[in-house]
């Protein structure tokens, strides 16, 4: 692998998601509750961020990754950005401490 | 009827077997636009203020009244209980005499019994929310 390969593949943010276990759901008609176990927060979701906590299953996955099965799970509404967006939604999800990102 | 609906590509696809499976359909939002919104419990505060929170002792329900050494409140003249503190105690000072340390300007029995009373504090006295908040996992 060139430096320059190495260099980018370690600079992919990777993200894991706890046990789902850690996790309490509640659906409402227009939002989903969520009771994060670890931290005794709750949370007001709404899409995606559910969808992403659904498919992240154990291991550490790419948002590409985590992409590809967001879109064979669900149908994703179209859209230019659409992996941009998927992108900042696990950020915003790691930042809150429902998911750990960890570089790649 | 060629035309096709677009937004169920997949349910077009399954129907040509006989089964119709349609998957959720997913909105996105915008890229800019949270998706999550945290409820902050309100006994909780901020990570700052929670610990500049106050708990009297005794709470205004039992005032006047004496603090046995095992935090109960007691009349004034029960042998061994101290009295009232005289001022309210901050959550971080809470926090450091359930460490080891005693509540400022009190001596180690006297800490100890105010601290048992803390402890004791329920839902609806004076102090329980600050008290409840040191307790919650970070």
């Amino acid at each position: 692998m060139s430096d320059q390969n190495f260099r980018l593949s370690t600079m992919t943010p990777k993200y894991r998601a706890g046990p789902k276990d850690d996790l309490i759901w509640h659906e409402l008609d227009s939002m989903t509750l969520l009771f994060h176990r670890p931290s005794g927060n709750t949370h007001m979701l709404a899409d995606p961020a559910p969808a992403l906590l659904e498919v992240m299953d154990s291991g550490l996955l790419t948002a590409a990754e985590i992409a590809t099965r967001l879109k064979a799970r669900f149908d994703v509404e179209s859209g230019a950005d659409t992996d941009d967006i998927i992108s900042a939604r696990l950020e915003e999800l790691a930042a809150l401490g429902l998911i750990a990102r960890e570089a790649g | 009827m060629t035309d096709q609906i677009p937004s169920e590509p997949s349910a077009n696809a399954a129907s040509n077997q006989g089964i119709v499976t349609r998957r959720r359909a997913l909105m996105m939002g915008a890229i800019t636009a949270s998706a999550v919104v945290s409820i902050k419990p309100a006994l909780a505060q901020t990570a700052g203020s929670v610990l500049n929170c106050e708990i009297p002792v005794p709470g205004n329900n039992a005032a006047g009244g004496y603090i046995a050494a095992d935090g109960s409140v007691v009349s004034a003249d029960t042998p061994g209980a101290f009295p009232p503190a005289g001022r309210n105690f901050s959550g971080e000072e809470v926090r450091q005499a359930m460490n080891g340390r005693t509540l400022p300007g009190t001596s180690y029995d006297q800490s100890e019994a105010y601290v048992n009373y803390i402890r004791r504090l329920q839902a609806g006295q004076s102090g329980f929310t600050c008290y409840a908040s040191l307790q919650m996992p970070r």
